[in-house]
């Protein structure tokens, strides 16, 4: 960042943010379009967008940990803006809504269960990865 | 009669940028009232990302419900049920603004985090807190849109 500017960093991480959002929309509008399986009843094309993004989001997060500088931008690009975009929960919560209006109790409560539990645990090994990753990469740099 | 593929027909590049826009501002807003929450209500639960996502549930049910209004069907408000006329609204609105508006990696990064923390009351409070009252409000909004 210039000097003269001093606060450029405040609100520079707007327009990252607003650019990474706009892309991981298209993303995720591409992805459910184009998905390969369509016309099941289990929303495959949002599940595995959600468990992908929420291994990725773990992974940057992990990585690129400082809150300040270069990082921060990393952040809020790719962060909050694209894998944040990408994935969604009114999707799921939409989806859950189709089925219990079907009066189908089985499958809203499965989605629900899965898609925590395979979320959380994509998290958990993106979080430690990503640790992993920056340890590998610091030992090398050095 | 031929289909044009939908890649082909003339408003897609419209859409497309309709859904960038609609992306940008959902990334934007989320950021905002995430902060916003956090300063408002102190507590160690990730209460900013659950307002963004309660929020975007019931926006997405009441979107649905008023879209569908018009078609006078059974009022199965959802992604395929929506009056015909308004699907490119619908498109923009939901998948674009409030699938970006929302977020499922968030969510999870956050939980993630409280369990490794050990905090394991607070992980699932914040599960059940998420997953319980968003699809109560999805439901609700669409049963509110389809009255308006």
């Amino acid at each position: 960042m210039p000097k003269a500017f001093p606060d450029a960093d405040r609100w520079l991480i707007w327009p990252a943010m607003a650019l990474g959002g706009a892309l991981g929309a298209l993303m995720r509008y591409g992805w459910v379009t184009l998905f390969p399986v369509q016309d099941t009843a289990f929303p495959l094309a949002i599940f595995t967008e959600n468990i992908l993004g929420a291994f990725l989001l773990g992974w940057l997060l992990a990585f690129f940990i400082r809150k300040r500088g270069k990082h921060r931008f990393i952040r809020a690009f790719f962060g909050t803006g694209l894998i944040g975009s990408f994935t969604t929960f009114s999707g799921i919560t939409l989806d859950l809504a189709g089925f219990v209006q079907n009066s189908s109790i089985f499958l809203p409560v499965l989605y629900g269960m899965v898609s925590m539990a395979a979320g959380l645990a994509a998290a958990l090994i993106g979080l430690r990865l990503g640790r992993a990753t920056l340890k590998t990469h610091q030992n090398n740099s050095r | 009669m031929m289909i044009t593929p939908f890649i082909l027909q003339t408003g897609f590049p419209i859409l497309l940028a309709w859904l960038a826009i609609a992306g940008a501002a959902g990334a934007c807003l989320r950021y905002g009232v995430d902060h916003l929450a956090h300063r408002l209500i102190p507590t160690s639960l990730p209460v900013g990302i659950l307002a963004v996502n309660l929020s975007g549930a019931l926006f997405i049910g009441l979107l649905a419900g008023i879209l569908t209004a018009h078609t006078g069907t059974t009022g199965n408000a959802w992604a395929g049920e929506v009056d015909p006329e308004y699907h490119t609204t619908w498109i923009i609105l939901s998948v674009g603004f409030a699938g970006s508006y929302t977020t499922f990696s968030g969510w999870m990064v956050q939980t993630a985090e409280l369990v490794e923390a050990g905090d394991l009351k607070d992980a699932l409070l914040n599960l059940l807190l998420s997953i319980v009252p968003g699809i109560l409000l999805t439901l609700a909004g669409i049963r509110i849109g389809l009255r308006l």
